[in-house]
């Protein structure tokens, strides 16, 4: 709850600040490599103060996105504004964009203080000026003792601050950060997420983060943009794309995911009325906005493994159906159970309290949920 | 925090590192076994005469020594020596330090044509060369008939033989050799630092000056000790394409022991320029391990 209240009012506090004229807008952008299409019409608003993160697997088009916008790969179309002002063709130095990549890029042959006083060398900051701000970088992310080192004699986690220390010492526009991440261990990352978002907070810089890790983007983000294949399927925050996935693709990338086929019976766009594959009838959420089957059409409904319960035989469910109890796993907090019903095998998670017995394996059980978490999905296009 | 993140791979890792250790003592001295044919081949082709060059170069004694120093044909090749190597050195890794970016930084087809133009230059005989060269600059060759033709220049320019056709020989003979060290440097340069470099606000001029040629360096460095080894060594494009005067250390090594027959003062020159050689090798030795 309050991790929500938070990202909302950090979201409002952007918004507000200063209309758009920071606003990076990433408009119908496509870009072709041969005949694969790497980005296939790719629109979002990296608001200014936000943090959003591209989640996708490898290959969906992420570094592609991020390069586009760094200047440093060229579009076949769309278009990428500032504020109302279009930055396609315009060189990368004038972008006065931050990059940190996954391989840090840091100048070999320069100090640390040197690496973090470049951007501010290339444009001609007087050195007093610029070794005081450099300082005070080094400060802020905690490696005031390494500036006479060089890279080669830092650890990973240390590179990367360098890394983002250089970036942020000329204040851009936006941090671009590219699997940033990826070359720690997971320990030391979950302490940089933390960091990083810590020092996002206190800049209040736009940053446009791209990774393949769910968790690290569901900690760090205050929306998210799932890529598939070149696209960006949906876009909201982790809470919403979680909890209301618009597509097979992000329920399934994005945590587990029961996925039900379906026959349509009513559908008004909100609320739709579905029939499951053993005919038994229910209501679900309608989560996607647009895409979703008429009645009659055949769709498909996400329920979370937290969202089932089992439930006894006169509990009065929205959605119930019947199945044999397979196996259950014990998680230590959570118990992970194997139900099989409506011809394919359901996950169903519970936490671990005293009151629940597990079922012996064939046993017939009933499975319910609330229309609430049952989202009707997408259709494939 | 280091410490946690070195655990796994040490413990895991020592006895396989060890292991590693043994099989490689144990395959060098192997490989010993196979290098016996051509260790015996060194040691009667290189380490006894060397070995011979230098005891005659002793026989010398101090007036001899104090004489070659007063020596105008060995003082003046000496100063030949290091002028022409030094000149030929700093253009020919300029030449090669712009031929590589090119190859570098090509499209395929340019990166193609160039790779085989200098592999056909690296690997044409030196005596063709000098043909070439010979029927391209002498006085009714191919430039001082264009020249004339064209009004440029009322007589033929005296280019060959000489120092100017000289110099151009040498340093199209080194070129290729400089190439490599610097290229092998600049493939390996991480295209995301020059990124880097770009999207802190550098020009492109900024970036070679601030990034791309202090990385390259460690290649710049080996090529030119390459190449000024090389250049100590020359003798026959001095010997065909040069005038007496222009003669280099090497020619003076030959005209002792072949023409005068004079093997103690050879010796003494020929050692001069194995000490040289020596010490520029073994910097050498170092530059290109540093380009790793
Ligand atoms: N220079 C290039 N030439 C040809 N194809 C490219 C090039 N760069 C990217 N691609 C292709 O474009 C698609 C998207 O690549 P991109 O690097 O943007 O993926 P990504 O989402 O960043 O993946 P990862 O998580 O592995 O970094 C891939 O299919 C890739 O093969
Ligand atoms: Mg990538």
């Amino acid at each position: 709850m309050t991790v929500d209240d938070s990202k909302v009012t950090s979201a409002a506090r952007a918004t507000g600040a200063a209309d758009g004229a920071r606003d990076i807008n990433v408009t119908g952008l496509g870009k072709r490599y041969g005949a694969a299409h790497a980005l296939h019409d790719v629109n979002f608003t990296l608001r200014d103060g936000e943090f959003l993160t591209l989640l996708g697997p490898s290959g969906s088009g992420k570094t592609t996105t991020l390069g586009i916008i760094a200047g440093f790969v060229d579009p076949d179309y769309g278009d990428v504004q500032v504020g109302a002002r279009s930055i396609i063709g315009m060189p990368p130095r004038r972008r006065n964009l931050g990059i940190v990549f996954q391989s840090y890029a840091l100048f070999p042959h320069l100090s640390v203080a040197a690496n973090v006083e470049f951007g501010l060398r290339m444009r001609k900051v007087p050195a007093a000026e610029r070794e005081r701000r450099g300082k005070r970088m080094l400060e802020r992310v905690g490696l005031a003792d390494f500036a006479q080192r060089t890279p080669a004699q830092l650890s990973g986690g240390q590179q990367q601050r360098v890394a983002l220390a250089r970036a942020l010492v000329i204040n851009p526009t936006a941090l671009l950060l590219d699997e940033p991440l990826g070359a720690l261990d997971r320990r030391l990352r979950q302490q940089v997420e933390i960091e990083l978002k810590g020092i996002q907070r206190e800049t209040g810089v736009s940053v446009l983060h791209v990774t393949h890790d769910q968790e690290e983007a569901m900690i760090m983000s205050d929306r998210m943009a799932v890529m598939n294949a070149g696209r960006i399927e949906q876009i909201d925050t982790p809470t919403n794309v979680y909890k209301y996935p618009s597509t097979r693709f992000v329920a399934n990338f994005l945590g587990e995911a029961n996925l039900l086929d379906v026959n349509v019976r009513e559908n008004d766009g909100a609320r739709a009325i579905v029939n499951y594959a053993d005919g038994s009838s229910g209501a679900v959420h309608v989560s996607s906005a647009h895409g979703t089957g008429g009645s009659g059409s055949q769709g498909t409904v996400c329920v979370r493994p937290e969202r089932m319960h089992f439930a006894s035989d006169d509990e009065v469910a929205e959605n119930a159906v019947c199945g044999t109890f397979v196996s259950c796993l014990y998680l230590g907090a959570s118990l992970r159970c194997i139900v099989q019903a409506l011809g394919q095998e359901l996950i169903v998670t519970c936490s671990d309290h005293a009151a629940f017995t597990s079922p012996e394996p064939g046993a017939l059980v009933r499975l319910a949920w609330d229309a609430a978490d049952g989202q009707l999905l997408a259709n494939e296009s | 925090m280091m410490a946690l993140r070195t655990i796994g791979p040490d413990v895991s890792g020592q006895s396989s590192v060890r292991a590693a250790a043994v099989a490689a003592r144990r395959g060098r001295w192997g490989n010993l076994l196979w290098l016996l044919p051509v260790l015996a081949l060194y040691a009667a082709g290189l380490v006894l005469p060397l070995g011979i060059t230098v005891r005659r170069a002793f026989e010398l004694g101090a007036a001899g020594w104090s004489d070659l120093l007063h020596n105008s044909l060995f003082t003046g090749a000496a100063l030949n020596t290091v002028i022409d190597s030094t000149g030929i050195t700093v253009v020919a890794v300029l030449l090669a330090y712009s031929l590589a970016a090119a190859i570098w930084r090509g499209g395929a087809i340019a990166r193609a044509s160039l790779t085989t133009l200098v592999v056909i230059a690296f690997l044409t005989t030196v005596l063709v060369k000098i043909v070439a060269f010979n029927a391209l600059l002498r006085d009714n060759g191919v430039l001082n008939t264009l020249l004339q033709a064209l009004g440029v220049i009322d007589g033929p320019l005296h280019l060959f033989p000489g120092r100017p056709a000289m110099i151009v020989a040498m340093v199209q003979y080194v070129v290729p050799f400089a190439i490599f060290p610097i290229l092998s440097v600049m493939v390996r340069l991480d295209k995301r630092v020059e990124q880097a470099a770009e999207s802190l606000g550098a020009s492109p001029w900024h970036v070679f000056v601030h990034v791309v040629l202090p990385l390259t360096l460690p290649g710049v460095i080996a090529a030119a000790l390459l190449v000024f080894v090389i250049c100590t060594g020359f003798y026959v494009i001095p010997a065909t394409l040069g005038t007496p005067r222009d003669q280099l250390l090497a020619n003076v090594v030959a005209l002792y022991a072949l023409q005068l027959v004079d093997f103690r003062v050879a010796s003494a020159v020929a050692m001069v320029l194995v000490v040289v050689v020596g010490v520029l090798t073994v910097l050498y030795q170092r530059a290109e391990r540093a380009t790793r």
